[in-house]
């Protein structure tokens, strides 16, 4: 009976062990997941900052290159504190966007402007879903966070409509400050348009929420619905249905700059959140 | 089945399914191994080791059954994945199963979900750009009936300008003609006024030389009209004379011998008279002669007048002729300026017509323009 007992004892103690052991291993890929995650954004922000600034310089605007290079130095620094953070399952992707980063310094002076938006923005489109791979192999989705079910939307669909934007901004403000907005362009800014209208009336309102009653977090939403929508309508309006652009680029690219903006605050928030959940905040 | 391995469910949720596994295998080898290593202890606790065995085969059946359970549950939750919307976040896996095994499966499906997503990302582009094309494809297809139109107008209008061109053609063949005679009439019209010119010209010279043959006959007449005087003068000495010599022959009687010298004198002025009065003759001779060549002047004047008359006639007839030649000409010529003024509106249609076929050539090619960058965006996106 005492060996019994022993024998039960021990398979106790194994077992809950071993629990604990597979939840700190849990938690811990989920705690380096959020700084990756982080990171990643962070890296797309400035990217997308760099597409809007490599545009203007290659149209003309020399006085972007002393930004275009402080924003090279601050990427260079993020990139290469990340590398050591980057996991294994995504380094394939993480030195993807490494080698297409370099090829597109070296290029930055013999490339078009159309080549270089398209460059930048495919170069962001590996970084998304380079984000949401972090996410879903560190364990920050909907089955691993259960108060946050949908946090899958904030991956994916928040980060892509902030992208949405910020291409939309890059064509905008092209067409803005050339008076003329091509067939191509209209096209582009349709699709564009449509997805950023389509994300202030559903996502926004799909996305998690650890406190329904958040008086911040109902701001945060109402202020981006009205930027956004104010953008999609600017879109719709003056360049998609008028035959002659005649906004402003300052006033439109400050209207996209501050959607997008709205974005990333509602990210911030929902980063926030996930730390609350693993409790790090 | 699924109560009756609850107690698994719960240990493989806490600690997973490898876990799990060597759990139960540790609990197994335990109830099988232990009795062999001591016999004597085992006799005596047959009841417990039985139990124990028994613990085992649950916790090893139990884990079998999961895994069986495990793969189905798999199996049904990427099948029940809408294949509408295609989206690995709806494939929702059980905690038991390891992360990492549920992240490999789910990866290879999320790339398949992202490379769908950007098909239906293109579609949707290609759709709009496809209404687009349907658009530009109606805006040229209206272009071109409007050019169609316009090209109709320009034929009505070039069938016109070539009957007017042709009307112009017999016009101006005609006017050429008369033309032709006007240029003949006026070139016989020419000649006879340089005949006229001639005439007059002899006119005037045989006028010329009247004149100095009546300065002639007046100076004739001067030198008679002198000698005419000279008579006079003589002939009243001569009659003095004689009445001197009546009067002294009367007182001499016979001495009036002297009256014979006298006598003699007045014979010899009577004879100067007599010569005088032949030079008067001739010079009236001469002035007759004179007159008669004035008189033949004056008929070769006439004469010449006669012909000049007949020339000025006939330049008369040929000035009216070109006067109606030219009015023939002006004729025409207003004929040929009112098709003219046709063939000018006829041209300006014509004109307006092809700029709006040209316009319509432009905004084609703009949108053939705009159509070569949509072609192109849509090559793109299949890319």
């Amino acid at each position: 009976m005492i060996v019994f007992t022993a024998l039960t004892i021990g398979f106790t103690i194994v077992f809950v062990a071993l629990h604990y052991r597979r939840t700190m291993q849990i938690n811990l890929t989920q705690k380096r997941g959020i700084q990756q995650v982080v990171a990643v954004k962070q890296l797309i922000s400035y990217i997308q900052q760099h597409r809007g600034l490599s545009s203007a310089w290659l149209n003309g605007d020399e006085s972007k290159q002393a930004n275009l290079t402080q924003l090279k130095k601050q990427i260079s620094l993020l990139k290469n504190a990340t590398t050591s953070q980057i996991s294994a399952s995504v380094k394939s992707r993480w030195e993807a966007f490494d080698d297409h980063w370099q090829r597109l310094q070296n290029t930055q002076n013999k490339t078009s402007a159309l080549d270089n938006f398209q460059q930048h923005t495919k170069l962001i489109a590996n970084l998304i879903y380079m984000l949401e791979d972090v996410a879903e192999f560190h364990d920050l989705n909907g089955s691993q966070l259960k108060p946050l079910p949908e946090i899958g939307l904030v991956w994916r669909e928040l980060v892509l409509a902030t992208e949405n934007i910020g291409q939309s901004r890059a064509i905008g403000t092209g067409a803005a400050t050339s008076k003329k907005c091509s067939q191509v362009d209209k096209i582009r800014l349709a699709y564009l348009q449509q997805d950023i209208a389509n994300t202030a009336e559903s996502v926004l309102h799909q996305l998690p929420l650890l406190d329904r009653s958040s008086n911040d977090y109902q701001q945060l939403t109402l202020a981006a619905k009205q930027k956004v929508s104010l953008l999609s309508e600017t879109i719709s309006n003056e360049l998609i249905g008028g035959q002659v652009v005649n906004i402003d680029q300052t006033v439109y690219f400050n209207l996209a700059t501050a959607a997008m903006d709205s974005l990333n605050q509602i990210f911030e928030y929902q980063i926030n959140q996930v730390k609350q959940v693993l409790k790090l905040a | 089945m699924e109560t009756l391995f609850k107690p698994q469910f719960t240990l493989v949720n806490y600690i997973g399914v490898k876990q799990s596994f060597s759990l139960a295998l540790l609990i197994a080898a335990v109830a099988m191994f232990f009795p062999l290593l001591n016999p004597e202890y085992a006799q005596g606790n047959i009841a417990v080791f039985t139990l124990f065995s028994v613990v085992a085969l649950y916790f090893i059946a139990g884990v079998t059954w999961i895994s069986l359970f495990y793969v189905n549950a798999i199996l049904d939750a990427i099948t029940s994945v809408s294949p509408e919307r295609f989206d690995p976040r709806q494939i929702k896996m059980i905690d038991a199963i390891p992360h990492d095994t549920a992240n490999k499966l789910v990866a290879p499906l999320r790339e398949l979900a992202r490379i769908n997503d950007l098909h239906v990302a293109k579609l949707k582009e290609v759709a709009y750009s496809a209404g687009q094309v349907i658009e530009t494809a109606n805006a040229v297809s209206e272009n071109v009936q409007n050019q169609s139109d316009a090209t109709s107008s320009t034929a009505s209008a070039i069938v016109e300008m070539t009957h007017s061109l042709q009307e112009v053609s017999d016009k101006i063949s005609d006017v050429h003609e008369s033309s032709r005679k006007a240029a003949t009439v006026a070139q016989d019209g020419k000649y006879n006024l340089d005949a006229l010119g001639n005439s007059i010209y002899e006119v005037n010279v045989q006028a010329k030389q009247t004149r100095d043959r009546m300065q002639q006959l007046k100076g004739l007449a001067a030198q008679v009209e002198d000698s005419s005087h000279s008579i006079q003068n003589i002939a009243q000495q001569t009659n003095l004379l004689a009445l001197n010599a009546s009067i002294e022959a009367a007182r001499a009687g016979q001495f009036g011998a002297g009256f014979a010298v006298v006598a003699e004198e007045v014979r010899e002025l009577a004879s100067r008279s007599h010569r005088s009065a032949e030079e008067i003759v001739t010079a009236a001779l001469s002035v007759l002669q004179q007159c008669n060549d004035i008189v033949d002047d004056m008929a070769n004047v006439v004469e010449k007048t006669a012909n000049c008359s007949d020339r000025a006639d006939k330049v008369k007839k040929s000035l009216s002729d070109i006067e109606s030649a030219t009015k023939d000409v002006q004729h025409r010529m207003e004929i040929v300026s009112t098709n003219a003024e046709q063939q000018s509106i006829a041209t300006n249609e014509i004109s307006q017509h092809i700029e709006q076929v040209a316009l319509g050539a432009k905004a084609n090619a703009d949108i053939a323009k705009q159509s070569e960058t949509v072609a192109s965006h849509l090559k793109s996106l299949t890319i």
